[in-house]
């Protein structure tokens, strides 16, 4: 057994042992297409395991992590051309199962395993955009609903028994102790309103002695409300289907029994109350009840019915973040909701905030991080994003309405004075410094709003979401260590974008599915061992010869090759679209000569080029007087700092 | 000779992987989906099998990669292969195979009717019979699938075919057969 582990552990440690004849790669200088077809005819003939393999991947990828099973036959399969293969798992329902799981992964939230046997793992209910959005690719409807924010809420299936069969077998299950709850609340409140329809001429000292008796118990009821009713908690905390049916009337006994006004209670509005309670109360638990596992429990995302909000008292719209997004992106009083702006931009925009300077407005910047250059660098573009939320305080509670905002550390804040952190300067022409700011100079490159709704309208519109989902996509499918050339990321979001346009009759749902389907036909998926720092695929025509290496080839043709171009007229003797190996050292650089037109060394280059990207000096940054794209300044950096490293430790 | 055959079974693996590849950053699947990757194929439809017993201890799961992470955004935790890992995958998986071995004398898990069929033909080694290329590769594909390249398939016949397991009892080759597959790295790396 010794050896067999010592075996396995140096194939472990080797696991690359990737037979050149599984690469299936084409000639260097093969186009795009040229490429693909070579691609496909090695995957028949005498290629049959291959294209099993494939197959069998294709299948764990598209129906939910399933791949073929001992019933299925694989033989049907290989007659099958990819593109029928690719429809056939698209149509299953299983392939729901994926879109939603990689709607989680795209949000941040993704679970080992989207559905159980028994059923959809919890953690999918959180995100009623994910749900939505991978019902609408289920229809070919509108999958840029994962952009919405308001609306719907899911309520899980209540579980009797959350915890599994490991737990403890001598407590109750838990949808018995929700009846129990429901039905002692239901007793106090049957009892108030019978009381009030048999005394419709009842006194306010009769009425606030009627509820006196009732206020111990239902704090007892309180308390015992989060451990039965675990899975729907943020229904719980946010849309209150409990205090629905007792807070109005409780309010109404405190503000006239307690502290009663000149004239004694008011018995009109004591007894209107008592009867409102229990209609509330009635509502608010049939709406819940209906999501006992017993009764509902989807087995495909089209069966995952969203709740009847107006069966419970909600302020606003329902915001669509659950209670692991109400922890996970806590607002405390002095926050002001950066965490959940840096959530958005990271996960909607593939902006991880790395700070590479940024373009110097030319006027004194306000706030408490305008004096500090390398906080703006950041702060410049999450505080406006930030500002999205600035009504949303302690679970995503909804302040619009109130006089004040209360926050995750319990702090209550006045709103007016807090909602001065995103007043935009009078000379603005707006009243709100809330937007997605692509640059403090260039203010044409940004989009502004207030509210939800105009989140959600910029996240549809704004190219660099198309991206950054193209992105995403591109991680889930093949891996999210794997280089990706940024050429192709470009050429599937112009994919992407085209296909989905409205305008033109495109669909969203659509476009999606093909942009899953033009990577899953590509040379880095079907790679059983692709190298992380290679890329595989490319835009069409893409001439690989002599470019720098596919991680910035595209950045650097897209924003410096206009004037570090091939050519005598390389401005300052750079060209940023060659990468050729030196005949000094042997290593790879971008061609570079000094007036003299002697080399410059690379680790000088590279010196220069990172200076000139972040630099905040307007006569040295580069691109000189254009909109550069922060995140594209950001990979370059990256990428240039990397170069250096190595050379350092004497690689390249 | 035993010695021998470790080296060589060692060396093939290492001759066969080119110096680039050792940069490769794959990580483990994760223990949810091993499991549901391996009922899939092996188990009784609409079942899982019951493989968290074969755990040395409760929760160590989420030690063999797990997505789910309670109160922060979820990143992928745990994957890269380490020492830890390693060991408690070898644990569960050797656990998990000597089932599979016993499963010749009685029901050990509820398997499905194929590979119940694939288990029983081969639960006649060391007879000739049970040796044959379609009976191994069948209990092969139904175990790895077509997650690994053939050779890696005919490299783990050779071994069987050729080693000390050649000779020995069904139950303890079947053991040895199915821990060599569900400790392949193809089987356990997202890829």
């Amino acid at each position: 057994m010794i050896q067999i582990f010592l075996c396995l552990l140096a194939a472990l440690l080797f696991s690359s042992c990737a037979p050149q004849k599984f690469q299936l790669l084409a000639e260097p200088k093969a186009s795009w297409s040229e490429q693909k077809a070579l691609m496909m005819a090695g995957l028949t003939g005498d290629s049959k395991w291959e294209k099993m393999w494939w197959i069998e991947k294709t299948a764990r990828t598209l129906r939910g992590g399933v791949g073929l099973g001992a019933d299925e036959s694989a033989e049907a399969f290989l007659e099958m051309t990819e593109d029928e293969i690719l429809n056939h798992f698209m149509k299953d329902s299983r392939f729901g199962d994926t879109v939603l799981d990689f709607n989680l992964f795209f949000l941040g939230f993704k679970p080992d395993v989207v559905k159980h046997l028994t059923g959809y793992d919890e953690f999918a209910f959180d995100s009623p955009n994910a749900v939505l959005a991978a019902q609408q690719v289920m229809l070919e409807g509108d999958y840029f609903q994962l952009f919405n924010y308001q609306g719907t809420y899911f309520i899980p299936p209540l579980k009797p028994n959350p915890n599994g069969p490991n737990s403890d077998p001598s407590s109750k299950p838990r949808n018995e102790v929700r009846a129990e709850i429901y039905q002692e609340g239901l007793t106090i409140i049957q009892g108030i309103n019978d009381w009030a329809l048999a005394h419709p001429g009842a006194s306010g000292q009769e009425a606030c002695a009627e509820l006196n008796k009732s206020v111990n118990p239902i704090f007892g009821l309180y308390a015992r409300l989060s451990v039965a009713f675990n899975e729907a908690n943020v229904l719980l905390i946010r849309a209150q289907p409990f205090p629905t049916g007792f807070d109005p009337l409780a309010q109404a006994f405190f503000a006239e029994c307690t502290n009663p006004k000149e004239g004694g209670p008011d018995a009109a509005r004591l007894l209107t109350e008592m009867q409102r309670a229990f209609k509330r109360y009635t509502m608010g638990f049939a709406e819940i009840f209906r999501h006992e596992e017993s009764i509902y429990n989807p087995q495909t995302v089209l069966e995952i019915k969203p709740a009847n909000l107006s069966a419970f008292r909600i302020v606003g719209p329902w915001v669509g973040f659950g209670l692991e997004h109400s922890v996970a992106l806590g607002n405390s009083s002095t926050n002001m909701n950066r965490k959940r702006g840096a959530y958005m931009l990271k996960h909607f925009f593939c902006d991880d905030l790395k700070p590479v300077g940024f373009e110097n407005p030319g006027e004194p910047i306000p706030g408490k991080h305008g004096s500090d250059t390398s906080c703006y660098s950041c702060h410049y573009k999450l505080d406006p994003m930030s500002g999205f939320f600035k009504n949303y305080g302690v679970f995503f509670n909804d302040f619009s309405q109130n006089e004040f905002v209360v926050f995750d550390d319990n702090a209550v804040i006045n709103r007016d004075k807090y909602f001065e952190n995103w007043k935009a300067p009078q000379s603005s022409g707006r009243t709100w410094n809330v937007g997605y700011v692509r640059s403090p100079k260039w203010e044409q490159q940004n989009v502004y709003g207030e509210s939800l709704e105009d989140l959600s309208r910029i996240l549809r519109t704004a190219p660099e979401v198309k991206r950054c989902l193209m992105k995403r996509m591109f991680e889930y499918l093949v891996s999210e260590t794997q280089t990706v050339d940024s050429g192709y990321l470009d050429y599937l979001t112009k994919e992407f974008s085209r296909e989905s346009d409205l305008t033109t009759g495109g669909n969203s749902a659509k476009a999606f599915k093909s942009s899953m389907k033009r990577i899953l036909a590509g040379e880095t998926f079907r790679n059983i061992n692709p190298e992380p720092d290679q890329c595989y695929d490319f835009p069409p025509g893409h001439q690989p010869a002599n470019a720098p290496p596919c991680r910035v080839n595209f950045l650097l043709q897209k924003n410096c090759a206009q004037c570090h171009g091939t050519g005598e007229g390389s401005d300052g003797g750079l060209d940023l679209t060659k990468w050729v190996q030196t005949k000094v050292d042997g290593k790879f650089h971008f061609p570079h000569y000094d007036e003299m037109g002697e080399p410059v060394p690379a680790e000088e280059t590279f010196v220069r080029v990172l200076d000139r990207l972040s630099t905040q000096d307007p006569k040295k940054r580069m691109p000189k007087n254009k909109f550069m794209d922060s995140q594209e300044r950001q990979e370059i950096y990256l990428w240039v700092n990397e170069q250096m490293l190595q050379m350092k430790k004497g690689g390249n | 000779m035993k010695v021998f055959w470790t080296f060589l079974l060692a060396l093939s693996f290492i001759l066969g992987a080119s110096p680039a590849a050792l940069a490769q950053t794959s990580q483990f699947k994760g223990w949810r989906v091993i499991k549901r990757e391996l009922s899939n194929r092996i188990a009784q439809s609409g079942t899982y099998l019951n493989m968290d017993p074969f755990l040395p201890a409760e929760g160590l799961e989420v030690l063999l990669g797990t997505w789910n992470n309670f109160g922060s955004e979820h990143t992928f935790q745990n994957g890269t292969p380490n020492p830890v890992n390693m060991l408690i995958l070898n644990v569960t998986l050797t656990r998990f195979s000597q089932r599979i071995g016993a499963s010749c004398h009685s029901t050990q898990l509820l398997f499905n009717q194929r590979f119940q069929r694939s288990l029983q033909q081969l639960c006649q080694w060391p007879s000739q019979d049970a040796t044959a290329d379609a009976k191994l590769r069948e209990f092969w594909i139904l175990m790895m699938g077509y997650s690994a390249p053939e050779s890696e398939y005919s490299v783990w016949k050779e071994f069987f075919l050729t080693s000390k397991y050649r000779q020995l009892p069904a139950a303890e080759t079947i053991s040895a057969m199915s821990l060599a597959i569900v400790m392949n790295p193809y089987f356990l790396l997202h890829r």
